[in-house]
């Protein structure tokens, strides 16, 4: 059902295994790079950089083969927009230190004098003022009021406002997302560490951080923007092709900086609103007995405490929402999938997978794990 | 008096007193600055080897070589020491020994707050590196953002040593910059006017103004955050009317600076080398000293460039954007500078010259990565990835460090009296500037593909194996590379060849004295009448101030009872204004740096009786050092 | 010796020129690094300000101005009595020179005594420096430039005692006229700083 496009994808594919960060494995079904695809010529929403158009291509064409990754495959509005800013950036580096370069070599092996004492001529010394003032001045002058154009007409192209909101909390070190009711979303309903957009519509995200700063960045859809406690920050995007795109926390906070990942699902506006009736739904009602017990220890337990599951109990928030766990394909902010031996691994003890973060070890008899970890997965 | 008994007694007068207060208390700028130039190369290897830990850890997905913890006390403490244990104090070490020389003086401005700096540093050092035997090593990165580094979020010690440490080191720069504005002002030879101050000079004092100017915030920034930890004061916290940006802007309001603090320097080093194994003077003198000069000044507008993704508004981040691109300017007035001068003369090849062409591609390359971040789009990007990882070594590993061995490589026979191995000195420049690009350069893809800088692991299939592999070698090859050039230096102290006073036929007067430089460092004070006066025309000729058979005693300021005695001059024009006694050894200054350590240690054991009791310390001690020497009421 | 050298000197076409002592520029120098340290701390202050509808906050009355104006005022004319003093010095009266430089840290101790008042009896009932960010800034601030105060006293009278001991003269006012130098930076900061902190407050706060 989900475009694949990225890494990500392969994560639900391949039989979900331990991922441990202390831990190596072979992967042999390992897609490597994020969006390895060819990137689409025309991005109708970058239409408005058509100048840069030319350059792009060309320089597009010459690093597909090695290096269409991460925020070198944009598929998004915002990417897209910094992509052709990198592109042209990229050329005018290597132009201009090609320039010096060759000016440098030529001051080498021109044959010079070696009279050091004496007086420079009049000729010679007008020459070195040229290419002293020239280079110096004049030529960088130009280039950085080109670039300096260049940046802040693409800074004034980036739009403010979106038609669907989203607000992203960070916390150490996990992410809390909530869908106000909008277009596709039918009421106010929360999860966690997986982001769903519709494609082709301008997206915001509300950004606010209750602990540390964190920074939120997904390299294939939009630049980066921090989460500063006491500040609310926005970033607008839209998500050109569907696919799942690994996004992740850029600003150091803590510990386990390092897992405090998430990931994008853009899908057609059709499965985002399938997805949101779905998710703004309570919690689905445990079937089998083994279940119902599960629902029991869950709220008999200190879970309650820190984690909500509407239909049960709403209203903690310490820890990420669970009411429908079963539907992300990822546990501990992209530290495990989402399995049954690694979620019973993550409940007995998250401090054994994912040292430092904020969930403590739990006591729990073997038969409840069991019970709990049936229930949790029953939470599509 | 002959000539000998003028040099016999010079040398009575001005060498160190035998025993611990010569060891201890000594004031001669050339000691002070071999100590600076040996800790800073400790502290070089010991960052280094956190460096290569930290590469080691990321040689592959998932490496399992050290934990979380581990890593974030690792670069934290890598970039500390890097910055300000290794880049400054090293900068301060050809400072200490070479400007005295160059402006042709026979001592610092203020001798013992020169040796205090040097305690305070060591002490500092020794004090942050001590948090690794309490086990409360800093652990919040080298800028340390509150609200992370606040107490809620970073229990333990570990950070209050980072705040009190870094302030107590910014004493000591603080008391180094004045030295080297002083010396520069006052203790010029007669004739050296402003316009033939050698650019190594203008450099330290470009840089000491910065400091002035800049430290203070660094010492406010971690003092508040100290309070914040260990008084629960609410600077940086949002629910009690404080912000956390506001430590972002102090940080950067000194940390920008910073970063030219420690390139300037450097860029000096390569245009003092290029004229000289060029044979022609420097082109463009004077701009490239207003480019230096107008860096320092365009380099407090710019600190914003490290916070374009805060949130700040769209006006404020296209000002700093514009200021950060217009700085390109005076480096590129320096840069071609150095080609104009190749241009117009016959570079020669010698292990110095190598290092500085070595440094002039490094500094191109991280200056161009430097104007792509310095553009908002580009750095919503770049920021927080290793593409600035890249930027920032190229020109801190890069252009500073190859700076500062070109420097090393000049300058090593005036300071040890023996030439460096010239082949070997070769070697150990291509191996390190192999290991260099083999490190950084694939960083550069690494940052745009979206690998996050400070990120302690990261997972396969990522395609991001193959760039850490060779970016984890090229950091062994690096570092052996430096390995190499501190073994030639140390096989020269014992093996190597004689150098003479000018083995590289310098212009600036500091290769007219013998090598080694003896304790009085002229034999006569002297008089400058060219900007390279070895290079004048006239210059050892009859009855020039450089003349070899002159006996002129009057210059050679004999002190007739032993005393340090110096010539000042004052003005532009460096006109002369007359003799003064200098302050001889004490253990006044370590003793007072000891107890600002005291004071230091006392902060973090959060011990009110403990501070007053080192702040009564401090007094006293201070009290010791200005009270008159024996004789004088 | 030194005519010597300016006889060799000016035979190389260098003049003889007059500038200031090395210690003068020493504390020029400190002085303009430590006015930094001040502006640092007061651009913070309006920096929190600026991001505040209320200022002081609620609940905490500006700060009073009378008594705070009268501390101002005996604090710089300390300014004008260290200068007396040095004049003392230089005229060789060091009789005046000690009364002068009493006068000066009879101002100084007033003002710091008065200083210690205002944070032992008068602050802390209205708030504590963990209240919230104005009261951090507020201790922090007035408390760093007490802290200079204080230092100012003890170089004072340091010098109090090597003038009792017959140090000085005409010709030796080096370390009293560099001392006084601090001393006047000292007095300047504080205008900046009672103007941002107990004026403006009243001024445009609420
Ligand atoms: C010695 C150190 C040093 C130097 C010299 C510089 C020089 C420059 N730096 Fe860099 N910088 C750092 C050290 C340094 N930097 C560090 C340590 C950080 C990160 C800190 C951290 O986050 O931990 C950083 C981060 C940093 C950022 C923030 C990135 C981010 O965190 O997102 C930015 C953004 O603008 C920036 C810009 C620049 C610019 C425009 C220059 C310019 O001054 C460069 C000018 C020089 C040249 C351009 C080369 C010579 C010129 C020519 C030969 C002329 C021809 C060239 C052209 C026309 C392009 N730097
Ligand atoms: C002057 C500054 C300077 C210098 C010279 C260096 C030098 C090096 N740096 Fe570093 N670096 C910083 C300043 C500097 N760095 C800063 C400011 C940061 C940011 C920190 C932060 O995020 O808070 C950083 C961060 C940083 C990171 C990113 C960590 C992260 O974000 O997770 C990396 C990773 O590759 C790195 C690597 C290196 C390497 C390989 C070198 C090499 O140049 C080192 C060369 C190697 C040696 C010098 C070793 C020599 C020694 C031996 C060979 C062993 C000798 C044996 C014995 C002693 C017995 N540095
Ligand atoms: C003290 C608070 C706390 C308690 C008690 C707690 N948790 Fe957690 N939990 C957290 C936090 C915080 C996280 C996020 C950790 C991270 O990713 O860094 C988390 C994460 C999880 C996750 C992964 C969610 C995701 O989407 O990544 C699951 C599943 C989970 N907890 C289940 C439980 C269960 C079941 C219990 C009770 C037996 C429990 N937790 C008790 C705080 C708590
Ligand atoms: Cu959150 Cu890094
Ligand atoms: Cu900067």
């Amino acid at each position: 059902m989900r475009a694949v496009a990225g890494r990500r994808a392969t994560a639900g594919g391949r039989p979900c295994q331990s991922r441990r960060a202390d831990e190596r494995h072979p992967d042999t079904s390992a897609v490597h790079a994020v969006g390895a695809h060819p990137r689409r010529s025309e991005h109708p929403s970058s239409a408005h950089l058509l100048r840069a158009r030319p350059v792009a291509i060309l320089a597009t064409g010459l690093t597909l083969a090695a290096c269409s990754r991460g925020g070198l495959a944009p598929d998004g509005t915002d990417a897209s927009r910094i992509f052709d800013v990198t592109v042209v950036l990229t050329i005018a580096a290597v132009v201009v230190s090609l320039g010096v370069v060759v000016a440098w070599i030529w001051a080498v092996r021109r044959p010079g004098r070696s009279d050091i004492g004496a007086d420079v001529d009049a000729a010679e010394a007008t020459a070195e003022r040229r290419l002293v003032l020239g280079g110096g001045i004049v030529m960088p002058a130009v280039v950085m009021a080109v670039l300096l154009g260049f940046g802040l007409w693409t800074m004034d192209a980036a739009p403010q406002q979106g038609d669907l909101e989203i607000e992203v909390v960070g916390h150490q070190y996990w992410w809390e997302v909530v869908y106000r009711d909008g277009p596709g979303v039918p009421t106010t309903f929360r999860t966690a560490n997986q982001i769903r957009v519709p494609v082709d519509t301008d997206v915001t995200m509300v950004l606010r951080s209750d602990d540390v700063i964190h920074s939120f960045f997904v390299p294939q859809l939009a630049g980066k923007v921090d989460l500063v406690p006491g500040r609310e920050n926005t970033l607008t995007f839209a998500a050109t092709e569907e696919g799942t795109y690994e996004g992740f926390c850029a600003e150091f906070c803590g510990v386990q900086h390092a897992w405090m990942k998430f990931e994008v699902v853009a899908t057609t506006p059709q499965e985002f609103s399938d997805w949101a009736d779905r998710m703004a739904r309570p919690a689905a009602d445990p079937v089998t007995d083994l279940q119902a017990h599960g629902q029991e220890v869950f709220a008999g337990n200190s879970c309650v405490g820190c984690h909500a599951i509407s239909g049960v109990d709403d209203s903690a928030r310490i820890g990420p929402d669970l009411t429908h766990l079963a539907s992300r394909d990822e546990i501990g902010a992209g530290v495990l999938g989402l399995d049954e031996e690694n979620l019973a691994d993550w409940i007995r003890n998250a401090q054994a997978i994912k040292g430092g973060s904020r969930m403590p070890p739990q006591q729990l008899s073997d038969d409840d794990l069991d019970a709990l970890v049936a229930y949790l997965l029953a939470l599509e | 008096m002959s000539a000998t008994t003028t040099l016999r007694r010079l040398e009575a007068s001005w060498e160190d007193p035998p025993g611990l207060l010569g060891f201890l208390g000594s004031v001669d700028h050339k000691r002070v600055g071999r100590r600076y130039l040996v800790t800073a190369a400790v502290f070089l290897f010991i960052g280094g080897l956190e460096a290569l830990l930290i590469r080691t850890q990321l040689i592959g997905p998932a490496a399992g070589v050290l934990t979380p913890e581990q890593y974030n006390q690792l670069f934290t403490m890598h970039g500390t020491t890097m910055m300000l244990l290794f880049a400054v104090p090293a900068e301060s070490a050809f400072a200490n020994y070479f400007l005295p020389l160059l402006v042709g003086a026979r001592d610092m401005a203020f001798p013992r707050l020169n040796m205090f700096s040097y305690w305070v540093f060591v002490c500092a050092g020794i004090f942050l590196y001590a948090s690794a035997l309490f086990g409360a090593v800093p652990d919040g990165g080298w800028f340390a953002y509150a609200p992370l580094t606040l107490e809620a979020f970073s229990p333990g010690r570990g950070l209050d040593i980072y705040a009190v440490g870094v302030v107590f080191l910014g004493l000591s720069t603080t008391a180094g910059a004045i030295n080297f504005l002083v010396t520069t002002f006052k203790m010029r030879a007669p004739g050296m006017t402003v316009s033939r101050i050698p650019v190594f000079a203008w450099s330290i004092v470009a840089i000491a103004f910065m400091i002035l100017l800049a430290f203070p915030s660094f010492t406010v920034g971690p003092l508040m955050l100290e309070f914040s930890r260990a008084l629960d004061m609410k600077f940086f916290d949002s629910s009690a009317g404080g912000d956390p940006l506001l430590w972002q802007h102090l940080f950067w309001f000194w940390g920008h600076p910073l970063v030219y603090i420690q390139l300037l320097p450097s860029t000096a080093i390569v245009s003092t080398i290029i004229p000289v194994f060029s044979r022609r003077r420097l082109v463009a003198y004077s701009w490239v000293v207003a480019g230096m000069l107008s860096t320092a000044f365009i380099s407090f507008g710019l600190w914003v460039h490290h916070m374009f993704v805060t949130g700040l508004p769209q006006v404020t981040t296209s000002f700093f954007s514009a200021v950060s691109l217009a700085v390109v300017i005076p480096s590129a007035i320096q840069f071609f500078s150095w080609i104009a001068t190749m241009g117009l003369g016959t570079p020669r090849w010698d292990s110095p010259m190598m290092w500085c062409m070595g440094e002039m591609f490094l500094f191109l390359l991280g200056g161009a990565t430097g104007v792509m971040v310095g553009l908002v789009p580009f750095d919503q990007l770049a920021h927080d990835t290793y593409f600035v990882v890249a930027h920032f070594h190229y020109l801190l590993a890069g252009a500073v460090v190859f700076g500062l061995t070109a420097g090393l490589h000049y300058w090593a026979p005036k300071i040890t009296g023996r030439l460096l191995d010239e082949r070997f000195a070769k070697v150990s420049f291509w191996v390190t500037f192999v290991g260099m690009n083999l490190t950084f350069g694939p960083q550069h893809l690494l940052g745009l593909w979206g690998m996050a800088r400070r990120t302690f692991t990261y997972e396969q299939g990522l395609g991001w194996d193959a760039l850490n592999l060779w970016s984890t070698i090229g950091s062994y090859v690096f570092g052996l590379g430096l390995l190499l050039v501190a073994a030639n230096v140390v096989w020269s102290l014992r093996a190597g060849e004689p150098a003479g006073p000018d083995p590289w036929g310098g212009g600036t007067l500091e290769w007219s004295t013998p090598s080694p430089t003896p304790p009085y460092n002229y034999a006569r004070i002297p008089v400058v009448t060219d900007r390279d006066p070895l290079w004048a025309a006239d210059w050892a000729t009859p009855g020039s101030p450089g003349d070899p058979e002159d006996p002129d005693d009057d210059l050679a300021l004999v002190s007739s009872d032993l005393h340090h005695e110096v010539y000042l001059t004052a003005g532009p024009e460096a006109g002369s204004e007359g003799t003064r006694v200098m302050a001889g050894p004490s253990f006044a200054p370590l003793f007072t740096a000891l107890a600002i350590a005291a004071v230091a240690v006392a902060m973090v054991a959060r011990s009110p009786v403990f501070v007053s009791m080192a702040l009564v310390g401090v007094v006293a001690t201070a009290v010791w050092w200005f009270w008159p020497a024996e004789g004088r009421p | 010796m030194s005519d010597a050298v300016d006889a060799v000197t000016r035979g190389h076409g260098v003049p003889a020129t007059r500038g200031r002592p090395i210690a003068f520029w020493g504390v020029v120098l400190l002085a303009v690094t430590e006015s930094m340290l001040f502006v640092v701390l007061l651009v913070s202050w309006f920096y929190l300000w600026s991001r505040e509808s209320q200022w002081p906050p609620a609940g905490v009355e500006p700060p009073e101005l009378v008594v705070s104006g009268i501390r101002s005022v005996v604090l710089l004319s300390t300014s004008a009595t260290i200068w007396l003093a040095e004049r003392g010095l230089r005229r060789g009266d060091r009789r005046a020179a000690w009364n002068w430089t009493v006068a000066t840290v009879a101002g100084a101790g007033f003002f710091l005594a008065t200083h210690v008042r205002e944070f032992v009896w008068q602050v802390p009932r209205e708030f504590l420096w963990s209240d919230h960010a104005y009261g951090s800034m507020y201790w922090t601030i007035l408390n760093f430039h007490g802290a200079h105060v204080a230092v100012g006293i003890i170089i004072w009278v340091f010098m109090l005692v090597r003038l009792g001991r017959g140090a000085f003269g005409p010709d030796d006012t080096v370390p009293f006229e560099t001392a006084s130098i601090y001393w006047h930076a000292v007095d300047a900061i504080w205008v900046f700083v009672w103007t941002s902190m107990y004026l403006l407050p009243n001024l445009l706060g609420g």
